[in-house]
């Protein structure tokens, strides 16, 4: 059965190709089979590639030199400090949200 | 074999050098993928995307210019006969015939300052960079009419005109009217570069005091 597409801020295609990135150097389908598996959520080919096209352009991300047919891509020091505090973002969003749909005791 | 002509065309939709620089990798990524009609959607809405973000104000602006004049003849069919009868002729869901004088409109001029305008602005070129962008603009704006004009010497399609000026226009001076435009196109895109050169200035000037 066809998964319905997520949406929100996790399933934003920069943020969650630079959380892939996090790990270490990686390629475009090692990208998508990556965050398919630690976000459960698919992008098209499309979709990826012009998220690449825009992180590359804004520095966020570089590509590498090319492995056979392959060029893996990594994050750049600016990307790094762009995703911690995207993170620390949602994470002190989602901390507070949660914190608020707990039933007061 | 078909799958691999099948992704050729998908990255026909991408420009050229966008192509050179990711294109490779698309391709393997889609020779690997099922080629779904999602994945398919996907790309090509991307490709025409990445068409979008990187075309000249002068494609975008002759193109939009182009789409409304098809949308007249359209809209307008009440006036345009013999073979496109089924097609075009006006109904109770159309609008009424209304008179239109293409590519002479006040918002055609203002549309090529505009597009000398916006060149400036995106290559800070010089005013005739800006003149020759709109008479791009002008020439792609000016498709429809030379191929009506054409169809219309082929003897396959019958302009009717509405309105007061009689008699009307012949076919070749339908097909020739859009060159014989293009110097006047280029002063509006030049005028445009100039706007575009003052408004570059006072921006600079406000970000530096």
């Amino acid at each position: 059965m066809a998964r319905k597409p997520r949406t929100g801020p996790a399933a934003d295609p920069e943020l969650l190709i630079m959380a892939s990135l996090a790990s270490g150097p990686n390629h475009g389908y090692g990208i998508m089979t990556d965050i398919e598996t630690f976000a459960d959520v698919r992008l098209g080919p499309g979709t990826l590639y012009t998220a690449i096209t825009r992180l590359v352009e804004k520095k966020l991300i570089a590509p590498q030199s090319t492995v056979g047919r392959q060029r893996p891509y990594r994050l750049t020091a600016q990307g790094a400090a762009t995703l911690t505090e995207l993170l620390k973002d949602m994470r002190r969003v989602a901390t507070v949200g949660l914190r608020r749909l707990e039933p007061a005791s | 074999m078909t799958k691999g002509w099948l992704v050729a065309l998908l990255l026909r939709m991408y420009p050229t050098a966008w192509r050179r620089d990711y294109g490779e990798e698309l391709a393997d990524i889609l020779l690997l993928c099922p080629l779904t009609p999602r994945v398919i959607a996907d790309v090509a809405w991307n490709g025409c995307w990445q068409r979008g973000r990187t075309a000249e104000p002068s494609t975008i602006l002759g193109v939009a210019v182009m789409l409304a004049v098809v949308i007249s003849f359209v809209v307008t069919g009440g006036t345009y006969g013999r073979a496109w009868v089924p097609f075009l002729q006006a109904s109770s869901r159309t609008f009424p015939p209304f008179e239109v004088t293409i590519l002479a409109s006040e918002i055609f001029a203002y549309l090529l300052v505009t597009c000398g305008c916006w060149t400036h602005l995106r290559h800070r070129g010089r005013a005739h960079e800006s003149g020759v962008a709109a008479m791009r603009m002008s020439a792609i704006a000016s498709v429809p009419v030379m191929v009506i004009a054409v169809l219309m010497m082929a003897g396959m399609l019958e302009l009717k005109f509405v309105g007061p000026r009689l008699p009307p226009p012949s076919p070749l001076a339908i097909l020739l009217t859009p060159l014989v435009r293009l110097p006047g196109a280029w002063i509006y895109g030049a005028l445009g570069g100039q706007l575009g050169k003052w408004i570059a200035r006072r921006a600079a000037t406000r970000s530096g005091a």
